[in-house]
């Protein structure tokens, strides 16, 4: 027999989302998640960088904004500094990584090192070989992923 | 004023409810030194999936649950399958937020759940001690997301995609609230406690025991490793486990009250047949990733990898992710007709008095 009250739980949960959606449709500005605050990096990568210095992703953050003005040595200390939490589920963290030393000519057995790793960890990875890629140390392709894609979901 | 009791029994909550938090936060460190990424994937596929299927088990499976909540059993997939396709079309930053914070929802849900068996099984606590419970509960799980860097990070990220601005100022002062209000209810709690003991109610230490450990793994992979990996593995861990085990008893004492011996389900969860109950739902596992099409190193953690090398001497490349795939799938399918070769190689002497006499 069908009871409108026994769905009051799931009605009550989509309800909550009915905001968010009337936001996402209605009012989300086109260039949402672009940067706001004079940086060159991301909102959410600015954060982690004033409140979480030392973290993984406040490191891989100095390591694209660093790109991003050129400095690739400071970029690679910045990409070797987030590694060194141990942190391995952002694959960009690798990528970029493995782009930088390509960039600098660091030595090939340094490299391969390092994209054994990405291989060890994203195994399934579509992206192209990075050694043969003609980024900067991951320098953003157009309808490429962004830094901000290396802070995943829980 | 002390009355201990026990979800399942001393020797089991001792494992699975009070030491498994302590295992988990230990593995997932260990995760994170020896594994790669994919071990999220393989505990989601090891622990999420059969914890699903259990849920299935029980209400698709028990007259009882089917008989009671039969309009949500039916109407509910309907509904949430829509929903969530058409966000996926049309509103899909919307429809991922809520999933999120369903799932942060349904995480403390289950933890609040197990301390109110905690009272239930001792007889513990006042009239309003639910309420107190979940409201702590709420409390100490909102803080966690709000304040920690691994959720700050998450919910920064979403508020950000949304379009909505924020900086390092405003998390701080969400930070702030945050605490503040948790410790302003800490005290709360605390004096709601007191004055139930002073009007002479009892309460269960073990119910605290097992909140204590419970969020101080949940606070420690949070804060201090800031590591997805370390995070999402030790909660699936609690989380996945600790549920298994609750339907595992659930449906094992039900039958048992009913003194039904003659149900399928009956059958599976009686004493001795536990491993039966985990073999179904590894088994569920597996069947529901191969349908999905998931890759295969998710079995193994990323240890073991499903690849085939060229062989030069008779000119093969190396085998495709697809075909690799498909020879692993076609394999596991032959593994019955193995079996049956196997026993057939036994079962059929006819110098053996036992099969003579069914011939």
């Amino acid at each position: 027999m069908w009871e409108p009250r026994n769905f009051r739980f799931l009605l009550v949960v989509y309800c909550l989302g009915l905001p968010l959606l009337i936001w996402e449709l209605n009012f989300r500005p086109d260039d949402a998640g672009a940067p706001t605050g004079g940086s060159i990096l991301p909102d959410v990568a600015v954060i982690d960088v004033d409140l979480y210095q030392g973290s993984a992703d406040a490191e891989f953050a100095l390591g694209y904004e660093a790109v991003l003005k050129g400095d690739l040595k400071a970029a690679r200390r910045h990409y070797e500094a987030a590694l060194d939490t141990g942190v391995k589920t952002n694959e960009n963290l690798f990528y970029f990584y493995i782009e930088t030393l390509v960039q600098l000519g660091e030595d090939q057995e340094l490299i391969d090192k390092v994209v054994e790793q990405w291989r060890w960890n994203f195994p399934h990875s579509q992206r192209e070989d990075p050694r043969e890629s003609r980024n900067l140390g991951g320098a953003p392709l157009k309808g490429g992923p962004k830094p901000s894609d290396g802070i995943r979901a829980p | 004023m002390i009355r201990t009791g026990y979800i399942v029994d001393r020797r089991n909550d001792l494992i699975w409810f009070l030491g498994l938090p302590l295992f988990a936060l230990a593995f997932a460190l260990y995760s994170q030194f020896a594994l790669s990424a994919v071990a999220i994937a393989s505990i989601a596929l090891w622990i999420e999936y059969p914890h699903h299927f259990v849920t299935f088990l029980r209400t698709y499976g028990l007259s009882d649950d089917w008989d009671r909540f039969k309009d949500r059993l039916i109407i509910g997939p309907i509904v949430i399958v829509g929903v969530t396709l058409g966000g996926l079309m049309y509103a899909p930053l919307t429809i991922t937020l809520v999933m999120l914070l369903w799932r942060q929802q349904h995480f403390l849900m289950q933890l609040h759940g197990f301390t109110r068996i905690y009272d239930f099984k001792a007889r513990t606590g006042d009239a309003s001690i639910g309420k107190w419970d979940l409201a702590l509960n709420w409390v100490l799980y909102l803080n966690m997301f709000l304040a920690s860097p691994l959720f700050t990070r998450l919910w920064a990220r979403n508020l950000t995609d949304f379009g909505i601005p924020i900086n390092a100022d405003t998390v701080r002062i969400v930070h702030q609230c945050s605490w503040a209000v948790t410790a302003a209810f800490a005290v709360g709690y605390v004096g709601h406690l007191l004055r139930g003991i002073k009007d002479g109610y009892a309460i269960n230490p073990i119910k605290y025991l097992y909140l204590g450990l419970s969020y101080s793994m949940l606070y420690i992979v949070s804060w201090h490793t800031a590591s997805v990996l370390v995070h999402a593995v030790a909660n699936m861990i609690i989380h996945g486990i600790q549920y298994n085990v609750i339907v595992y008893w659930y449906l094992r004492r039900k039958f048992e009250k009913e003194e039904n011996t003659t149900s399928w389900i009956a059958r599976l969860v009686r004493p001795g047949n536990v491993v039966a109950f985990v073999a179904l739902g590894v088994l569920y596992a597996v069947i529901y990733q191969l349908l999905r099409g998931g890759n295969l190193d998710e079995f193994g953690f990323g240890l073991f990898r499903f690849e085939y090398a060229s062989i030069p001497a008779l000119s093969l490349g190396p085998m495709s992710e697809q075909t690799a795939f498909e020879l692993f799938a076609s394999t596991l399918l032959f593994l019955p007709g193995l079996l049956h070769i196997y026993f057939d190689s036994f079962i059929w002497r006819v110098r053996e008095t036992k099969v003579q006499g069914g011939l």
